[in-house]
């Protein structure tokens, strides 16, 4: 097990660059997952740290190692990919034991390993068959197992669960958590699912367009999102975000609200400065407080989903979401009021940038 | 309901197309020939191509009442493919020009007419005798010879001249001749770079080579009846042995020298070679691959020449509907006239001897050369319907020795062994 | 119940189509193929010639064919050319696939190059050999006698001339073998290229033991194929050396040919044929099952 540091590392594709100076260290035994929207770079910072693309610049080092330069392979790191890629004329014992047959390990030792591999992703009785024979949820089982038997300082993971139905998803999600903990391992894990990142992770690093937005704790990116990208990216249903502009009396005119009660900020902003506010639709109730957010809405979309219900609405021609309690009554064309207290509001300044509380 | 409609319509629509194919593979040039049209299937293709268009030209204009319809073959083996399943057809043409060998198969089966009665205007006797024994079985002519090809002793004028050898007065005996190719031998360290004596190219040269020399030696392939077979005798080991020490005593050639497609390939006709066997079709090949070309008769073993000649021969389908206008063709074909015009055009020598003396065709230098040596063939052929197998089993002959597989003795007596099973077979 | 009954409705709608609209190629097969076959083999057992009565000689011909040397002759040479011309051309094919498989510059270039041979014509590829192999003037020669190696005749001695058909035709059927290698190598994941490279194997362990044996259906379909088509060889040899020299260059469908069409013994022919027939339907069969099996 080791630390994983990347420096200022990039990787261009002719004119295209794919990752822009990217720092990052991850530390040993941590579980940290990659999130972002496709094309962000995330799975080219995984290939980029396993080797198999050589980057442009910078440099990528595993525990005090510079492997900047050594080949796939070389590099005490394991990968688990998103379509398995299994080696579909083995057996599954054989697509375990390849890895430590290129070390040319005995055989003795090779089964052993294998089999205890085999034990601990729950495969001991199908190793004799081949790939094709085995469910969706298997196969991945083989891809982690032929992963556990290098030892390797680090696990990369790129999309594992996303070939996989939503039940089995949920399952392996833990089971992937489980493991980690016994294995006590380095994860680098890749998805664009931001409910596996929060719920795996020990960190998040969201990427997009090729840089890092924000390194952090699934519950600080939660609360404190560094900027308006990560605000909209993490949470689900995602933050409503609202166009507004600050007035001289220390609240903003909201487009299709009014006037709302500015909270304490760290910075002052000018008057005319024009803002974003962020609110998360799990933050707005119908309990409406003094001196916050207040809304009159007319949902046009109601879904009950039993412990909440769901209202959409749309204002400023934006989409409006709360979620609100499970039994609140609501009658087909009736406006409702809803609102927060002042500090639950995240607000943006003109470059997209978190203006801090105070 | 409109779907079914158009389907079932367009359903019927194939039944009746594939109804109407049978009809329409059936309906052969055969079926749609009128009466008066005489189908020629000829073998006239490559050199002699000009010759026979003009011959077929010169018939239509001659007799405007026949409608001649003919057709091309390229090879020999090609005219004999098309009829061996035309004649089983009962179809096929009315006249065809082949290579003799086939036209005695086809005779062997009853297939062809006898000529003999359909010539009886024709003084048979005015024509070549040796061409004429390939056109025979028994006393009945089934297949009369347009022209031969002849062989005679082809020089490299040049080669031999350096070699300090008198290219205008050729060997007179096998021992001279055996100097001559020993002497004009040219060796380039482990490369042969020109040989004394040019061996064969195929199956069928190696077959006349040693078909020449046993007949200098004094044999023949066959009995006089062609019941049995005759060249496994002294006369014929003679030959393979003379053969044998031109290769490995004199070195004159190497095994395999020569043997490939031929053409302008062949070593001869680059300029690697100083004496070969060559026939008429030699002539064009090495004057263009620009040889000192000249042609000498073949020296018998103890003096005197000896020579065989290799006939194109009509011959008239048995129950060919038009055999009249058939035997009008050939007629046509073999009159004096057309015999020279045909020989000029083809460079070969003509069937009919008032022809190959005739002042056109001596004036033609190779031509003349040729008709010269076609006068040493015998007046005798092998014309028997075994005479492919024959021929390839005393090519293998040959060539088993020549590659030192095996002694002259043992090489005939097998190949002699399996002609007479053939010739038993036959009778 | 509505529901399953309407898709019976049109399967048996569209299989009547399906048969109406086949029949045509049916007709055609049944007349081009499957009639000449079946007249073949009824021909096998008689001494049809074409020429005489056809008497019915019942398994004689196929008991004179177990004791004809020349045929024996022709047997192992037709072996032999199949051994030598099928292994190789597939090894090469696979080779240049794999080779032209990455993005090499020029690769285009030499896919093309490469497989120019397959489309030139048979009597144009023939021409241009019979000048390589030529003894004295020809470029094989001339630089082994350059090298200070023996020239050798190679289509004029009986031990060289068959292994020089092999080469030729390796280098004329190769390249189909690595189109349809080249094709197999598509089906296989880069992914599983990736997971074999961070598994630590090195390019010929990855070629060996991921390569070679995920092609190993194609592998088995090009075997067939080629054994299928080596087998028939006629073209080169009746255009390169008519079976020559001494025989050595005689293959089954040759002596065929020459059993036929030059002696007129169309019966015995037939049986050669028969013969053939029966030695390709057994590999064709071997194969099928095979590939059943690996599938299975």
């Amino acid at each position: 097990m080791a630390r994983l540091e990347l420096a200022n590392v990039s990787k261009s594709y002719g004119a295209f660059d794919a990752i822009q100076n990217v720092s990052l260290a991850i530390e040993d035994g941590e579980f940290a997952v990659f999130v972002g929207p496709s094309g962000c770079g995330k799975s080219t910072l995984l290939r980029l740290i396993a080797g198999l693309d050589p980057i442009s610049d910078g440099a990528i080092r595993i525990g005090a190692d510079d492997v900047t330069r050594r080949p796939a392979g070389t590099r005490s790191v394991a990968m688990v990919f998103q379509s398995y890629a299994l080696y579909p004329h083995m057996t599954v014992f054989d697509n375990i034991a390849f890895p430590l047959q290129m070390e040319k390990r005995a055989k003795a030792d090779i089964r052993q390993q294998v089999e205890r591999a085999a034990n601990t992703v729950q495969l001991t009785t199908r190793l004799k068959d081949r790939p094709a024979k085995l469910s969706g949820g298997q196969r991945q089982r083989v891809a982690i197992a032929r992963a556990i038997v290098r030892k390797p300082d680090i696990f990369l993971m790129d999309e594992p669960l996303s070939n996989l139905d939503a039940a089995l998803r949920i399952e392996m999600r833990s089971e992937l958590t489980q493991l980690h903990k016994t294995l006590g391992a380095t994860m680098v894990y890749v998805t664009h699912d931001q409910l596996e990142a929060m719920t795996m992770a020990d960190r998040i690093v969201v990427l997009n367009g090729g840089k890092v937005e924000q390194v952090g704790t699934p519950m600080d990116l939660y609360h404190y999102p560094a900027n308006r990208f990560v605000g909209g990216f993490i949470g689900s249903p995602p933050m409503n975000m609202l166009a507004a502009r600050v007035l001289g009396n220390g609240a903003f005119d909201v487009a299709g609200v009014g006037q709302v009660v500015m909270p304490r900020l760290g910075r002052k902003l000018a008057e005319g400065v024009a803002v974003t506010l962020g609110i998360r639709p799990e933050h707005l109730g119908s309990d409406v407080a003094e001196g916050g957010f207040t809304a009159r809405i007319m949902p046009h979309n109601v879904e009950r989903l039993g412990a909440q219900t769901m209202v959409h609405a749309r204002i400023d021609d934006q989409n409006f979401t709360c979620v609100l309690s499970g039994d609140r009554p609501l009658t087909q064309g009736e406006a409702i009021t809803v609102g927060c207290k002042a500090d639950r509001i995240h607000v943006f300044d003109e470059s997209g940038l978190t203006v801090a509380k105070a | 309901m409109t779907k079914h409609t158009t389907r079932r319509k367009f359903l019927s629509g194939t039944v009746a197309g594939l109804a109407a194919m049978p009809i329409l593979m059936s309906a052969s040039g055969r079926a749609l020939a009128a009466d008066q049209q005489l189908i020629f299937w000829s073998q006239l293709a490559g050199s002699k191509k000009t010759a026979g268009e003009e011959l077929e030209k010169a018939f239509t204009a001659a007799h405007p009442e026949i409608t001649l319809s003919s057709s091309l073959y390229a090879e020999p083996s090609q005219l004999n493919e098309k009829m061996l399943t035309a004649i089983n057809g009962n179809t096929g043409p009315d006249l065809i020009v082949q290579h003799w060998d086939y036209n005695l198969i086809y005779a062997s089966g009853g297939k062809l007419a006898d000529l003999g009665k359909g010539l009886s205007g024709v003084d048979v006797a005015a024509y070549d005798p040796s061409l004429l024994a390939y056109g025979r079985q028994g006393d009945t002519l089934f297949s009369m010879p347009l022209y031969g090809t002849s062989r005679g002793l082809g020089l490299n004028r040049k080669l031999l001249s350096e070699a300090g050898l008198n290219p205008d007065i050729g060997p007179k005996n096998w021992a001279e001749l055996r100097q001559w190719a020993k002497a004009a031998t040219k060796r380039n360290g482990p490369m042969l770079q020109a040989a004394g004596f040019q061996l064969f190219q195929n199956d069928l040269e190696a077959f006349e080579l040693f078909t020449l020399l046993l007949q200098g030696a004094g044999g023949s392939l066959l009995s006089a009846d062609l019941t049995s077979a005759s060249f496994a005798g002294p006369e014929g080991v003679k030959a393979l042995t003379f053969i044998q020490q031109l290769v490995y005593e004199d070195k004159a050639t190497d095994p395999g020298f020569a043997f490939g497609p031929g053409g302008m390939s062949n070593p001869f006709n680059q300029g690697r070679s100083a004496l070969t066997i060559a026939g008429n079709y030699s002539t064009n090949n090495a004057l263009k691959g620009g040889i000192d070309f000249d042609v000498l008769p073949i020296p018998k073993e103890n003096g005197g020449f000896t020579s065989l000649v290799d006939p194109f021969c009509f011959g008239v389908r048995a129950g060919a509907e038009n055999e009249a206008a058939a035997m009008k063709f050939i007629e046509f074909a073999i009159s004096p006239e057309n015999q020279v015009a045909f020989a000029l055009a083809s460079k070969n020598v003509p069937a009919l001897k008032a022809a190959q003396q005739d002042a056109a065709v001596q004036a033609d230098k190779y031509l003349a050369k040729f008709v010269e040596t076609a006068s040493y063939a015998p007046p005798t052929a092998p014309a028997t319907p075994v005479f492919s197998r024959m021929m390839t089993l005393v090519a293998r002959g040959v060539q088993e020795v020549v590659y030192g597989k095996s002694t002259p003795e043992t090489a005939l007596k097998a190949a002699s062994d399996e002609v007479a099973s053939l010739l038993l077979k036959r009778s | 119940m509505a529901f399953e009954q309407k898709p019976k409705e049109v399967s048996f709608q569209q299989n009547w189509s399906a048969y109406a609209f086949l029949a045509p190629a049916l007709v055609i097969l049944f007349m081009s193929l499957l009639l000449p076959a079946a007249a073949t083999l009824v021909m096998s057992f008689t001494d049809v010639s074409f020429l005489h009565p056809t008497n019915w000689v019942g398994f004689d011909n196929y008991i004179k064919l177990l004791a004809d040397e020349k045929f024996g002759q022709a047997v192992a040479n037709t072996i032999h050319y199949t051994l030598g011309v099928t292994f190789p051309t597939m090894a090469l094919g696979m080779l240049a696939a794999v080779a032209l498989n990455r993005k090499v510059p020029g690769r285009i270039a030499f896919r093309t190059i490469f497989y120019l041979p397959v489309l030139t014509s048979l009597i144009a590829a023939a021409v241009v050999w019979a000048y390589l192999y030529e003894p004295y003037a020809g470029p094989l020669n001339n630089a082994l006698a350059g090298l200070g190696l023996t020239p050798r005749p190679w289509l004029q001695d009986p031990s060289l001339a068959l292994n020089s058909l092999i080469v030729m035709a390796i280098w004329r059927d190769f390249g189909t073998a690595m189109i349809i290698y080249l094709a197999g190598l598509q089906d296989i994941p880069n992914d599983v290229y990736e997971a074999a490279r961070l598994d630590g194997a090195p390019p010929h362990k990855i070629f060996f033991r991921i390569t070679v044996p995920m092609l190993s259906s194609v592998t088995f379909y090009l075997l067939i194929i080629l054994i299928v088509q080596t087998f028939q060889v006629f073209g080169a040899i009746y255009v390169m050396t008519q079976g020559g020299p001494l025989g050595s260059t005689e293959t089954v469908v040759y002596q065929m040919y020459q059993t036929a069409f030059a002696h007129t013994e169309f019966g015995y022919g037939a049986a050669m044929s028969t013969v053939l027939f029966l030695t390709i339907l057994a590999f064709s069969l071997i194969g099928t099952r095979i590939m059943k099996r690996k599938d299975g």
